[in-house]
């Protein structure tokens, strides 16, 4: 803003690629970008690499972590480390499934109910308000409950507490483009309400989504293994990393256990939200402030 | 060719009304909207700029969206080349587009900028259906016009200054050779000496198109070189409209002349000699308007007829129009201080 | 120094190596007591960071170098405690946008009662009934109720006139106001322009105004500088610039400027774009838009010299004849 009062234009215009760049040098971005291509490296190439199976016994039951088992052994003598690998294909891609449905719902409902208002917007606000108004795990459990458990009710229940915060988020992104000049001017011209919102509103409103996007992608990991861990989701014996800390919590002196998932876990949401970060720099730098 | 036909206009408002929902809780339904054009009429003539003038508050903006149906209107008709607007729905009015354009303020704000320059002209004519090798040629007339180069085309707005961003917008607003153009304030965001490039240019445009401008301005000195006709607002009324002589030469609303006498004049010996007009209070709220007449309340002439009933917009003959209970002709450019 | 503000060779540099700005290159400029200074410019010109490096209210980026003299002290060499007391106390200062100083969660009378206790020892009830009297003066109606009002509650020419009071509380010898009136619409302009006015008769306060606005400059000023790139091209008494002017900048912008009392078929456009504060050239910034520029202009930077015919200090080095530039006044 200061900029502005000496009117001094000293906004760089940097190329994408050129931001692109500067923001992935920064520490926390990296560590996100190494994040996130170790876990892809993992989902893609477990099978081929992995140093055990992961569902068999291959030694003795709750030995502390060693050279041969760099995370110990679980209550039934699997190698927790292949587990903790193998659980990544248990959750992520469920997670990815979640947040794709959740943004393509949300946000197609979202812009509607912003670009339209009046009646379908009431409606779809109140029924994201009812969603919203419960606990977001309570409802998860409640509706996996409901459904039964399993990876696949788990996909469900999540998926129904998370459409709402994308539906509100692009609803308010394309109220507030809609009043811009550039919408009014395509207005004029005489662009259909469609081309408005494809070519003049949705662009602009995506961004917000894509950031969001990311970063919401370890809280849903997060959320799966939440269910998990309470019973409801993943069914054992699959190495769904909440229930293996579920496991981990009962044998709690073998600290290993629940600390190898736990830490998977960990990186997931650290990683995709500094990753998030990263991209809203890239996308949008204004946004955060900065000059 | 006809007289009578020569003599219609191509615009005609009338008693046009905009009224927008109140924000807040408010028991009192109807103390709760703003009626931001409390009921205004004019026309516009081919080839003729009509200016309206105002200060913040006065409804120009709202107007100026109205008729180009951006906003629809509360109430009120408006005829845009014989066809009435007013009620229209979008696919309606969207033929008769080719025809009406508006450029806006804000040279930043008004342009997408994930589009290319060339996108932002040729949007116009490929939304209207023009054929691919018309668009081409069209959009190329329209840089050579704006002084603009062929390869500012594959350019973003963000590459451009305020002054340049400004001529992409009108060239996209001529580039389907409307016969009608809104210009809602295009000078006020730029530099004093990018002003008179863009108001030549839209000057020229006018010459060479045949153009009718409705111009929002605040700026007086501006719309004093443009305009052939003004209308001054206040409060969602027009005060008083008139040519551009009877305006500035044989003003007769106290508000009229206190605009002009408040609009500075680059010119010492005669800005400092002129007589002042000093208004006290504020602009009062849209919300709430003043009874009777809206601009009683900083009226220096102000008897208790005024607070009670509203003076309306006589017929006139000679086309000057003043709304007021004491109307009194003054020269204000030429009226020194006593 | 018998000037109340004197800066000498002043630059402000934003930014480092190649891409450093340059906004200030090189200005002088005195402000006597009870004299009303312009600076007139466009965007890009300097004359915003220029003021605001008297008060250092620059970004920490900002590169300051040069003299700047207040009543005979070199503010430059000034600690921090010591700025301190100098803003508002000896020299007020008024911004474009009136919300910058207003803080939106307190009463105006409070705002202004603080910025009283600032800078002098006295009772709150003291303070109180001396902020009450500035309401007063700056002509804001039913001062002691308005006291109690909240900066949303008053519109913007009220609040303008509510910073003009902050900044004058304790009575300052200097004013400058930042492109005052530039948000404000033309009938509230004319009351604050007429406040400033009576603030320098009252109490011969100095103030320096930057704007763009001829006009307003015209029915103010008493002195005038023009600047353009961050150099000042002309400057000097306000009949002389108006109607003597002999740079083609100063020139080229009083005849691009249409006029509320004569109506003219044609404006005379300058023609090219704003400069760009980011390049340096070794001849004259105005150059490329100059159509009295000869080959010396691009190699050279003009100095400002004194006029002999205008009296006014020009930096050009073809500077126009001087003849009445000013168009005939009924």
């Amino acid at each position: 803003m200061s900029a502005n009062k000496l009117e001094i234009d000293t906004e760089k215009r940097q190329s994408r690629l050129s931001r692109v760049s500067n923001v992935a040098k920064r520490p926390q971005v990296a560590f996100g970008l190494v994040i996130g291509i170790f876990w892809l490296i993992v989902l893609c190439a477990v099978s081929i690499w992995a140093p055990y199976d992961p569902l068999e016994a291959v030694d003795s039951r709750l030995l502390a972590p060693s050279m041969s088992h760099l995370l110990g052994t679980d209550a039934l003598g699997r190698d927790v480390l292949t587990r903790v690998l193998f659980g990544a294909r248990e959750s992520m891609p469920i997670a990815a499934a979640v947040i794709i449905c959740a943004t393509v719902i949300g946000t197609l409902l979202g812009a509607v109910a912003g670009y339209v208002g009046g009646w379908v917007d009431a409606v779809v606000m109140r029924i994201t308000d009812v969603v919203m108004a419960f606990p977001a795990i309570l409802l998860a459990m409640a509706i996996s409950a409901a459904l039964g458990p399993g990876l696949r009710n788990g996909f469900i229940a999540i998926l129904i507490v998370w459409w709402p915060i994308y539906a509100r988020l692009v609803r308010g992104q394309v109220l507030s483009i809609k009043q811009r000049e550039h919408v009014e001017a395509a207005i004029s011209i005489g662009a259909t309400r469609r081309r408005i919102l494809q070519k003049h509103v949705m662009p602009m409103a995506i961004t917000p989504v894509l950031v969001n996007a990311t970063m919401d992608f370890g809280q849903v990991v997060l959320f799966l293994a939440s269910l998990s861990f309470l019973g409801l989701g993943a069914l054992p014996p699959s190495p769904e990393w909440g229930s293996m800390i579920t496991e981990g919590a009962k044998n709690f002196y073998q600290w290993w256990i629940a600390v190898g998932p736990g830490l998977a876990i960990l990186t997931v949401v650290l990683g995709f939200n500094f990753l998030g970060d990263g991209l809203r720099d890239v996308l949008d730098p204004r946004s955060k402030g900065e000059k | 060719m006809d007289s009578k036909m020569v003599n219609t206009p191509i615009v005609s408002v009338r008693d046009l009304v905009k009224t927008f929902a109140g924000r807040g809780t408010s028991f009192k339904q109807s103390k709760s909207q703003v009626q931001a054009v409390a009921g205004i009429s004019f026309d516009i003539h081919q080839g003729e700029t009509l200016s309206i003038v105002g200060e913040s508050g006065c409804g120009k903006s709202t107007t100026a969206r109205c008729v180009t149906r951006i906003l629809k209107p509360t109430s009120g008709s408006i005829e845009l080349f014989g066809t009435e607007v007013s009620q229209a729905s979008q696919e309606e009015i969207r033929p008769l587009r080719r025809q009406f354009q508006m450029v806006f303020q804000d040279p930043y704000a008004s342009l997408n900028a994930n589009m290319t320059v060339e996108e932002i002209i040729s949007e116009p004519l490929i939304v209207h259906g023009f054929p691919k090798s018309e668009i081409r040629d069209r959009v190329m007339t329209v840089v050579q016009q704006m002084h603009l180069h062929q390869s500012d085309l594959s350019r973003f707005p963000h590459q451009f200054s305020g002054g340049q961003r400004q001529r992409i917008g009108i060239a996209r607003a001529v580039v389907m050779q409307p016969k009608f153009v809104v210009l809602d304030e295009p000078v006020s965001a730029l530099d004093v000496s990018i002003q008179a490039d863009i108001i030549q240019m839209l000057e020229e445009l006018q010459e060479s198109l045949g153009l009718a401008f409705l111009m929002i301005a605040h700026d007086l000195s501006v719309v004093r070189h443009m305009s052939d006709r003004v209308a001054v607002m206040y409060l969602g009324k027009i005060v008083e409209i008139g040519t551009n002589e009877q305006i500035y030469e044989k003003s007769s609303h106290p508000y009229t002349q206190a605009l002009l006498a408040s609009a500075p004049i680059p010119d010492p010996r005669v800005e400092r000699n002129r007589q002042r007009i000093i208004l006290k209070g504020d602009v009062p709220s849209p919300v709430n308007p003043p009874s009777g007449c809206r601009f009683w309340t900083r009226c220096w002439k102000a008897e208790e007829i005024c607070s009670q009933v509203e003076p309306l917009l006589p017929e006139s003959s000679s086309g000057h129009q003043v709304a007021c209970h004491f109307p009194e002709e003054v020269n204000l450019i030429t009226k020194r201080r006593a | 120094m018998n000037s109340l503000l004197s800066i000498k060779d002043l630059h402000v540099s934003f930014g480092n190596g190649p891409n450093s700005v340059d906004a200030v290159r090189g200005i002088n400029l005195d402000v006597e007591r009870g004299e009303i200074v312009g600076i007139v410019g466009e965007s890009g010109s300097g004359k915003s960071a220029s003021m605001l490096s008297v008060l250092r209210l620059l970004p920490p980026t900002a590169h300051i170098r040069g003299s700047i003299f207040f009543e005979g002290q070199d503010l430059s060499n000034s600690s921090s405690r010591e700025m301190r007391e100098i803003r508002g106390g000896k020299i007020g200062m008024i911004f474009q946008d009136p919300m910058t100083s207003l803080n939106p969660s307190f009463r105006i009378g409070a705002q202004i009662t603080e910025a009283v206790m600032q800078h002098s020892d006295v009772s709150t009830k003291v303070a109180v009934s001396k902020a009450t009297g500035l309401l007063e003066v700056v002509s804001i109606p039913r001062p002691s109720e308005s006291m109690s009002l909240f900066p949303h509650e008053l519109s913007g020419g009220m609040k303008q006139r509510i910073m003009i009071a902050m900044a004058i509380a304790n009575d300052p010898e200097l004013l400058i106001a930042d492109e005052p009136t530039t948000a404000l619409d033309v009938t509230i302009q004319a009351q604050i322009l007429e406040v400033l006015r009576g603030l320098r008769e009252t109490r011969k306060l100095s103030i320096v105004i930057i704007t763009h606005d001829l006009g307003v400059v015209a029915g103010l000023a008493d002195n005038v500088n023009v600047m353009y790139a961050g150099e000042i091209v002309e400057s000097g008494n306000v009949e002389g610039l108006f109607y003597q002017s002999s740079h083609p900048y100063s020139r080229g912008l009083l005849s691009c400027v249409p006029r509320l009392d004569i109506r003219e078929s044609a404006l005379h456009p300058i023609g090219g774009d704003p400069p760009k504060l980011s390049e340096r050239s070794p001849g004259c910034s105005f150059q490329p838009r100059c159509k009295s520029s000869t080959s010396l202009c691009e190699t050279t930077k003009p100095k400002l010299k004194r006029s002999v015919l205008s009296r006014l200090m020009v930096s050009c080095h073809n500077p126009m004849e001087s003849s009445e530039t000013a168009k005939a006044t009924i």
